[in-house]
């Protein structure tokens, strides 16, 4: 591994500037955000499940009994904070053409949020788990969305357009409050005690999205159809995100204490440690079928309705990798397999379509910005605490 | 002579014992400063001896009584009062104690939670790992300021630690310096932060124990390093191989591989 080029997590910060600048961060309001590590109380002192349940969690590395642990939790940071810089990338070009101010606030804040998390994680690297810490909190930096680097594929993947974002943060950052959840419980104290602030930001994010889709659905000029294939489009690439079923990581991760399941302090059943991915991914796919039920009690009783894609469908990751499945889990033949993916995820039509509908200001349901909001920008009790 | 004080002091507990599940903890208890005599040195030889043959005892920490000091190093008074002779022989003891914690096969944790100095800090490297509390004290050998040198295995010790050179810089100068500083150079392992520093401590020398790791692993490497760095280096394989093929035949290392053939954590038996 390369030596890494900082010393402590003020040189970091400098390069976290020079990340903001390079992708072209130029909005006034974003770079004047006060960035913080926020640490909230440890909920339960006990590791909670795995081998060690009972132990009192880790407070540094130096606690944790085995090297493969620690390179499993260096892990876990690594990848949360690559999503979390990895979303801003993605996001940023919608900076420019926000549907009203209420919008654009609300995507300064999920962008900022979003932010503050990767810092956090590069704080947890940098301060926990010395030059080789340092350096990947470096390399959070340097791969790019663009360039097709990040870790993860929904976060290579496009938003182009905000029905894309609105998609996104409904279902990819729902992801996020998953994993955010899973990794609350961790053996690893300042991992666990990194949770909840940010799971608190991100149920605004979540909330974004759902509320920016029932805003367009209750305009009604967005034919659901279009708003359907951005569903294909996000839905299909979130059930990626929670890993391969049958998963070796995750029941490690389960073993060690370092991961748990999302409904883990209420769940009395004990977990089927081979099948952890496969509980989570379930659980999610729950939620979003009562959202998207609750999106239809909008939709009037003679158009089509929204629907979660199949679980088989459009798959990367599992076992249902590479095999050829319809929205509605039906087989399809190999051959056809290509042109139906793309005849049901955005086409160029959707996309010229929305671009004339975009240049209207009716195609969302307008919101106003209350002083609630506008005080989250300005302080004290939002985000931009000093740092 | 030291004779009187020695006497006075054969009935008070000067290094108490006490278990922490399998960890023994010795704490150097001598207001203010927890210095050391040839009483508290034969206490905290007891001691040692005490947790070796405990089978349940597998990691030993060190530490001083109070917040203030770790140790201050020897007693001052009774070195002054003390003839030529009985201070050699003082040391020598002080020296075969020293010896004898190094030459356990139990891991030792210095545990220092005040200033370490002189002596202090000649005792604490004789330990393994040594952590530090934060901003809770100096640590350094200022023996050159009284005019003697730290003669409790201290030059020997410090230079094989941070090497010659800082070594005999830091002895000549008898420069105190920071935990922190003493971490930079590789002489403190970690410093731990002041809030619930000692349960910090507990927690990190409670992974060395059973079931969490081989016990009888843990005493052979720190054995195989210890023992075998002061050999010639074909004699300190020869010693690491012997070890090895005492811990080949242990139960414990079958469970090591059969826990990670089924993705469980192993639980060792220290047998």
């Amino acid at each position: 591994m390369a030596m890494a080029k900082i010393g402590n997590f003020d040189d970091w910060i400098d390069l976290f500037k020079f990340w903001q600048d390079d992708i072209g961060l130029q909005v006034s309001e974003l770079k004047s955000y006060k960035f913080d590590v926020k640490l909230g109380e440890l909920e339960v002192p006990e590791i909670e499940f795995g081998h060690y349940k009972g132990q009192r969690k880790w407070p540094t590395i130096m606690h944790i009994p085995d090297q493969r642990i620690r390179d499993a939790l260096q892990n876990l940071i690594i990848f949360q904070g690559d999503t979390e810089f990895a979303s801003v990338e993605q996001q940023r070009n919608l900076l420019q053409n926000a549907p009203s101010d209420y919008d654009l606030l609300s995507i300064y804040r999920v962008m900022a949020e979003e932010m503050r998390h990767g810092w956090q994680m590069s704080y947890l690297l940098v301060a926990h788990f010395g030059d080789e810490g340092k350096r990947e909190a470096e390399k959070l930096l340097e791969r790019r969305a663009d360039e097709h680097e990040r870790l993860l594929g929904s976060f290579n993947e496009s938003v182009e357009n905000w029905l894309d974002f609105f998609a996104y943060t409904q279902f990819i950052d729902r992801d996020g409050k998953y994993q955010l959840q899973m990794l609350s419980t961790s053996a690893f104290a300042p991992l666990s005690r990194s949770m909840k602030p940010m799971l608190k930001e991100e149920s605004f994010h979540l909330g974004t999205g759902n509320n920016g889709l029932l805003r367009i659905i209750k305009a009604r000029r967005i034919p659901t159809d279009v708003i359907q294939r951005y569903l294909n489009k996000w839905v299909s690439t979130a059930f990626d995100l929670f890993g391969t079923d049958q998963s070796s990581s995750a029941q490690w991760a389960y073993v060690w204490g370092l991961k748990g399941r999302f409904d883990e302090r209420t769940n009395a059943q004990p977990a089927d440690e081979r099948k952890l991915n496969e509980h989570a991914r379930e659980l999610y796919r729950q939620e979003v079928s009562g959202l998207i039920e609750r999106l239809n009690q909008h939709i009037p009783a003679d158009e089509p309705k929204l629907k979660i894609p199949s679980e088989k469908f459009n798959r990367r990751i599992g076992i249902w990798k590479g095999q050829t499945f319809t929205v509605d889990g039906e087989p399809i033949e190999r051959e056809k397999y290509k042109d139906y993916v793309a005849s049901v995820t955005p086409t160029a039509q959707d996309r010229a379509f929305l671009a004339e509908v975009f240049k209207e200001r009716d195609w969302i349901q307008h919101k106003k910005v209350d002083e609630k909001e506008r005080e989250w920008l300005t302080g004290p009790s939002g985000g931009s605490s000093a740092n | 002579m030291a004779t009187a004080t020695m006497t006075e002091r054969e009935t008070t507990t000067l290094v108490r014992y006490r278990k922490e599940g399998h960890i023994a903890v010795l704490e150097l208890d001598d207001p203010p400063a927890n210095t050391y005599t040839h009483e508290m040195m034969r206490q905290l030889d007891d001691c040692i001896v005490r947790a070796r043959f405990d089978p349940d005892i597998h990691v030993i920490i060190l530490r001083g009584a109070g917040e203030k000091f770790f140790s201050a190093g020897a007693n001052i008074k009774m070195l002054n009062e003390a003839d030529p002779t009985w201070k050699y022989y003082f040391c020598l003891h002080a020296n075969e104690t020293l010896s004898r914690l190094e030459q356990t096969p139990k891991l030792v944790i210095a545990a220092l939670n005040g200033h370490c100095v002189g002596g202090g800090l000649e005792i604490a490297m004789a330990a393994d790992i040594r952590i530090a509390r934060q901003d809770a004290g100096k640590i350094g050998l200022p023996e050159v300021n009284l005019g003697v040198l730290p003669g409790t295995g201290g030059t020997q010790r410090l230079a094989r630690l941070i090497g010659k050179a800082k070594a005999i810089e830091l002895m000549v100068t008898g420069r105190t310096f920071s935990f922190e500083e003493a971490e930079k150079m590789g002489l403190v392992n970690a410093v731990l932060p002041k809030d619930e520093w000692w349960e910090s401590v507990l927690l990190y020398a409670q992974q060395f124990t059973l079931p969490n790791k081989a016990a009888m692993a843990v005493g052979h490497i720190k054995r195989s390093v210890q023992s075998g760095l002061e050999m010639a280096f074909e004699y300190g394989l020869s010693l690491e191989r012997e070890l090895q093929s005492q811990l080949f035949k242990s139960t414990d290392a079958k469970e090591g591989i059969s826990a990670y053939v089924e993705k469980r954590q192993p639980r060792f038996q220290g047998r």
